[in-house]
């Protein structure tokens, strides 16, 4: 067991059966994927809609098991894990969805974050120090007596961040938890999942926004299933040939000003980096 | 046709403590073939607004009516009056509308519409295809799957074709693009100017994409707390007017916006851009005369 590694998924292929018939052709959802997630990186996973991001997130958790490969979550087999002890599994690795809608639980914004420890057994003093903490994370303290339908969309977003955090996990994957917010609403989701990288966590994170991809140390791009490109985002940025990309506005200015005599360095893919380089 | 939404004001649970104004006297005149786009915070009365001018919702005072070529007026909503011919020439296209496909094939989906309206098998038919055309779709290749089983993109493409198989004069779309994939993204767009040019009908964009606003709108309406802020073409809003957008917490498109954090990091930059070019110029021409 490599003891670097918080995520390991080894040639993982899945097939989802969805109706039964022999006769159907088994499509594959996931196509002999492999990658390594380190404890503390940030990674951010691209591709189309239908490319198998939101599939290969749910292996990350037990959620999918593989139909064949395996994927091991701090060195623990998810296939066996899951027999034996799937809350291991989902205390070490949390996931956020794109529709808080569908993540929220209780009436009161306090009782839906203590949800998740409550049901893993914490002492209730615990409890209650990892709500306020988690709620104080995601700057939604003041609101914790409240009632979920009274708030924004992105507000819901981060109780169901909190209610995640909660859980303390190592790892937190999040399938683009930003889809259906105002800009706003996916300002405040992004500056929460930096501050949860800066304090440690891993964090995966899987979006449409390539502004968003910018922020991690490493890019995977999928597409129909298969892994395509794993690398920093200044080197998935500058291939061509990724159709499903759009470059981030950063990315492209860098370019434009490059071909114009100004020498902007290559590993600038941000708009505050591009900013600051600019100003000095 | 053109809409002329008049002293338009609508109130939710009027009376009761959680009374909402979510229109407050809006008054915007919306010309034919038109391109308008309608940005604002979630919950600063974009979706309201939209509805009444497709006279699904009735307001509590004011008016939206539609003026034909020759002048005629036809109320599309008033309090205690809501007009179905006037419906249907304004089609609206919701959030997610790939929710309400519902039909066995593309083809009686995308005729649903046309049956409602009292059109022939044959009509249906015609118009239904001539639809699925103008989303970039084959109706002898497409028509008889499911529209199930289609991509994201192309299930979108699908209940946006059910829409324009009604032949509106105005077409609706309530953030078209949200949750697609960038290439989905452009192609709905692309496509939403292109039917724009082709037929000729007025098209009304709500949106949180500055950037698509600033690209393709004619005109840009701005939301805030049920009031209508401010209107304009993009270069106004974006350009002479984007420090009083910011100032209501709203984003500029890349380029101006870039420009303006330049600006607060203290170089010398014009703010007043709006492309991407016009942006990258100003930047070299600054930072070259930094520079040297």
């Amino acid at each position: 067991m490599d003891s670097d590694l918080i995520i390991q998924i080894k040639n993982v292929s899945y097939a989802y059966l969805d109706d039964g018939d022999p006769t159907t052709e088994e499509k594959l959802a996931l196509d002999n994927v492999s990658f390594d997630v380190k404890r503390g990186e940030f990674v951010a996973i691209v591709g189309s809609n239908g490319s198998g991001k939101s599939t290969i997130a749910k292996h990350m958790n037990a959620l999918l098991l593989p139909t064949s490969g395996s994927v091991l979550v701090d060195g623990m087999d998810t296939k066996e894990a899951s027999e034996t002890a799937p809350w291991e599994i989902r205390r070490k690795v949390g996931m956020v969805f794109q529709n808080p809608d569908n993540q929220l639980v209780s009436s009161v914004v306090e009782d839906d974050v203590a949800f998740g420890p409550e049901n893993i057994g914490v002492p209730s003093d615990e409890i209650r120090r990892r709500v306020d903490e988690a709620l104080r994370l995601v700057d939604m303290y003041e609101h914790r007596k409240k009632g979920p339908h009274l708030l924004s969309g992105g507000q819901k977003q981060r109780i169901a961040i909190a209610g995640v955090i909660a859980m303390d996990p190592e790892c937190v994957v999040f399938d683009e938890p930003t889809a259906m917010l105002d800009p706003k609403g996916r300002r405040e989701i992004m500056e929460i999942i930096e501050r949860l990288h800066s304090q440690g966590r891993t964090v995966i994170l899987i979006t449409h926004f390539m502004e968003e991809a910018a922020a991690a140390d490493r890019i995977i791009v999928m597409g129909n299933g298969k892994l395509l490109v794993d690398a920093p985002p200044a080197d998935v940025f500058s291939r061509d040939d990724l159709g499903v990309l759009n470059v981030p506005f950063a990315v492209s200015m860098a370019r434009k000003l490059r071909e114009n005599g100004i020498d902007v360095p290559a590993d600038i893919v941000t708009e505050k980096k591009l900013a600051e380089f600019l100003c000095r | 046709m053109q809409i002329r939404v008049e002293d338009l004001s609508m109130i939710y649970n009027p009376g009761l403590p959680y009374e909402t104004r979510a229109l407050d006297h809006i008054s915007v005149d919306i010309k034919p073939g038109e391109f308008v786009a309608i940005i604002g915070h979630t919950g600063s009365g974009k979706t309201t607004l939209v509805q009444q001018i497709a006279g699904l919702l009735e307001p509590t005072s004011g008016r939206v009516v539609a003026v034909a070529e020759d002048g005629t007026e036809t109320v599309i909503s008033e309090k205690g009056k809501a007009s179905f011919a006037v419906r249907r020439k304004v089609g609206i296209v919701f959030q997610y509308p790939e929710y309400q496909l519902f039909e066995e094939t593309v083809l009686k989906d995308v005729c649903f519409g046309p049956k409602n309206q009292g059109l022939s098998e044959e009509e249906q038919i015609e118009r239904a295809k001539t639809a699925l055309k103008l989303v970039g779709m084959d109706a002898d290749e497409i028509g008889g799957e499911s529209p199930f089983e289609l991509s994201g993109g192309q299930k979108r493409r699908v209940a946006i074709a059910g829409v324009l198989a009604m032949d509106p004069e105005v077409l609706i779309l309530d953030e078209p693009t949200a949750g697609l994939d960038p290439k989905g993204h452009d192609d709905i767009l692309r496509m939403i100017d292109r039917i724009q040019d082709d037929r000729n009908i007025t098209i009304i964009l709500v949106s949180h994409n500055m950037d698509d606003v600033a690209e393709y709108a004619d005109t840009v309406l701005v939301m805030n707390k049920g009031s209508l802020f401010m209107q304009g073409d993009p270069r106004y809003v974006y350009c002479e007017r984007g420090r009083e957008l910011k100032s209501v917490g709203l984003d500029l498109p890349a380029g101006p916006g870039f420009l303006e954090d330049l600006q607060d990091l203290g170089l010398d930059v014009d703010i007043e851009k709006l492309t991407f070019d016009e942006t990258a110029e100003e930047i070299i021409r600054v930072v070259k005369k930094k520079w040297q």
